[in-house]
């Protein structure tokens, strides 16, 4: 198979995976058990190892797999569904906007948009458990949907300007495709590490998968990689990183020094873009979690600045996620367990 | 008729910019009819058939689309925008649109992450939303894109459900389609067909069309709002779909002529033709230009429901579509032939 990142990332991003469909995983799948051994872990998330290792200590890349979406929780019998959020949703953006529902065959399904004459004067947006999802299928609705059945954004990737990548999900496909990345960059590399990747599910849901995931991978050492804030207007700077200006690299009390330092060291010697996400502690990634797995984990953070983060119109540049390949490439390949 | 209106409404004509859908309507007409453009864009044809009519019957769609208009471009390369026609800016907010039929851009959104709680169910402001194209600086984006630059919502056509379209421009490529078939159908009398620019900045074609024309009859054929949504009170649903074309008696711009709309709902059910009146007197139409021109014209609309309006997303029902063009044949060939009273 030809390796195209940005193909990748529009097929990843194309992908639902959510509750228990797992399209992205069967991607990452079908990739990697070309050249990795690839493993379904106790809680059935997907992990795969990098081949050419005798080292004995374990490290871990994390990326998160799943995407927010929604969960139906009624059918009405005139074809409209309840839906609720999973993972953080942003009620403003839903009115007119096209989901597909992941029942048997998917079904498409638009959210109702109030008309004007049905808008009171103060302008408020109605909650999501105000809203209705229209299916067009009046009786049937319920024939062919069920309460339990998750929905996604339904819209396709596409390339804007330049190498800028737009789509749902790109958090954390983003993530995904570094890793991806690595695992193509390393493939046929003698490594001083033996590195495995876990695509974690549930972090929408509050970090859930990477619990489990790495409880049964038990690694030495973590790195995770996820998808942070770009900056845009009425955002605070402070919060935020410019796309194009190479991925972000967390520093937080809870994240390990060391790491982090031979990251920033690796990107300095290798002439690789960098920008920093300070957190004066919880990093609300999977490092959270990662970092206390069973004795504790030294885990760093590297994320890739994404714009209109949980929307249909989320977008990334390809070379924000390149530098981040070519960082963490570097980083395994000057892997010295002294330093550690 | 429906591969029709999915090719019509792939077409990308907000306001101002109709020469794409007039082009494409052009392709399709009849070698026998007669056709000119007026100075405005309108597309004016005119069906010499078998009888003379009875009198000048005019029948009229709209061939825009709302759309955006962008203002100027910020140091970051972000386009801000106006809207060209009324748009709801919850409707925008992180959706997708293409700028002059080639660039790709998306308008963006803040993370709810950063939204502070109080601010997650303010509505958002059109003037503080931008169009990303992926460029990040001025002087580059100055390249390809220049203010007046026109852009509208992306919004394939879909099937929705067992009846249901789910398309952008439904409002009013509808009525383009089914005035489209007419010409390609109806020869038993003289008739007029415009198809107008500008509708949804203030109903602005129809006046010249209709001055051109100079008709003693006129029907609308439109796109209008169906709030029949779950929840919502039967008095406000304004028009429900599958209940087949909603015929007006008054809206924001027009208080039609009592006896015509009696005589097309009467025409409808004495042909088993689904109808229903549209209940609220909201909105407006070309109908608004019409009646108005040339000391006043007779005027009819029937309008197809559509719920989501004016969004990317708009829904209606085929069978409705079946309805309107129904009615619009049989309309026209009652007042062609009807004697006056």
């Amino acid at each position: 198979m030809s390796f195209n990142l940005k193909e990748m990332l529009k097929d990843l991003s194309n992908a639902s995976d959510i509750g228990e469909v797992f399209e992205a995983e069967d991607i990452v799948l079908r990739y990697l058990s070309e050249f990795a051994d690839c493993r379904r872990l106790k809680d059935g998330s997907l992990a795969a190892e990098l081949p050419s290792s005798r080292s004995e200590t374990t490290l871990l890349l994390d990326a998160h797999i799943d995407e927010v979406g929604f969960i139906v929780t009624h059918v009405t019998s005139d074809g409209f569904l309840r839906l609720s959020p999973i993972g953080g949703i942003d009620a403003r953006m839903l009115p007119a906007q096209r989901i597909t529902v992941l029942s048997g065959k998917p079904t498409k399904a638009v959210f109702c948009s109030t008309p004007p004459h049905l808008k009171s004067k103060e302008q408020k947006v109605k909650p999501l458990d105000e809203l209705f999802a229209d299916t067009g299928l009046s009786k049937k609705a319920a024939e062919i949907i069920a309460p339990g059945d998750v929905a996604v954004f339904s819209v396709k990737a596409a390339e804007l300007y330049g190498d800028t990548v737009c789509g749902k999900a790109m958090d954390n496909r983003a993530g995904v495709a570094v890793l991806l990345g690595v695992a193509e960059t390393l493939k046929n590399k003698e490594l001083p590490v033996r590195v495995c990747m876990q695509f974690s599910r549930m972090e929408e849901l509050g970090l859930r998968g990477a619990k489990t995931a790495a409880y049964d991978i038990d690694p030495d050492f973590a790195v995770c990689v996820d998808t942070t804030f770009g900056s845009y207007p009425n955002i605070p700077p402070h919060k935020t990183g410019d796309l194009g200006r190479g991925p972000m690299l967390g520093v937080s009390p809870i994240l390990s020094g060391d790491i982090t330092a031979r990251l920033k060291r690796t990107a300095a010697e290798s002439g690789i873009p960098l920008q920093f996400e300070v957190m004066g502690g919880k990093t609300g990634t999977n490092a959270d979690v990662i970092s206390l797995n069973r004795k504790g984990v030294p885990t760093g953070l590297l994320s890739v600045p994404i714009r209109s983060m949980h929307s249909p119109a989320e977008t990334v540049q390809m070379g924000d996620i390149e530098a981040a390949v070519k960082l963490l490439s570097n980083f395994i390949l000057n892997w010295e367990d002294h330093h550690a | 008729m429906l591969n029709l209106l999915s090719a019509l409404c792939a077409i990308n004509a907000p306001s101002g910019k109709e020469a794409p859908v007039r082009e494409y309507i052009i392709s399709q007409l009849p070698d026998d009819v007669c056709y000119r453009v007026d100075a405005l864009g309108n597309l004016l044809v005119h069906v010499k058939g078998k009888k003379p009519s009875k009198r000048r019957v005019m029948l009229d769609a709209h061939m825009d689309e709302v759309g955006l208009i962008i203002t100027g471009i910020t140091p970051e390369g972000l386009l801000r925008f106006s809207t060209i026609g009324g748009i709801d800016p919850t409707v925008l907010l992180a959706r997708r649109v293409l700028i002059e039929n080639s660039i790709e851009g998306v308008i963006g959104a803040t993370p709810i992450h950063l939204l502070p709680e109080e601010k997650r169910l303010e509505a958002p402001e059109t003037d503080k939303l931008y169009i990303d194209i992926g460029i990040k600086n001025r002087s580059d984006a100055n390249k390809f894109i220049s203010p007046g630059d026109t852009a509208v919502l992306e919004g394939g056509f879909e099937r929705l459900g067992e009846h249901g379209i789910l398309s952008k421009a439904l409002d009013d490529r509808v009525g383009c389609a089914v005035l489209l078939k007419l010409l390609q159908t109806e020869r038993d009398y003289d008739y007029y067909v415009s198809f107008s620019v500008q509708e949804e900045v203030g109903l602005r074609g129809a006046k010249t069309a209709a001055f051109a024309i100079d008709p003693d009859c006129c029907l609308i054929l439109e796109g209008t709002t169906a709030a029949d949504l779950s929840g919502v009170a039967e008095e406000n649903r304004v028009c429900a779909l599958s209940h087949g074309a909603a015929v007006s008696f008054m809206d924001g711009a027009t208080l039609y002529d009592k006896e015509m709309y009696h005589e097309t709902l009467k025409l409808a059910r004495e042909n088993g033709i689904a109808v229903q009146p549209k209940t609220r007197p909201s909105g407006g139409n070309n109908a608004g230009s019409v009646h108005v021109s040339c000391g006043g014209v007779k005027t009819c609309a029937v309008s197809l429901p559509c719920r989501y309006i004016h969004s990317a997303s708009s829904v209606c029902d085929t069978r409705d579509i079946e309805s309107m063009y129904r009615l619009a044949a049989t309309w026209l060939r009652h007042y062609c032939s009807k004697e006056l009273s």
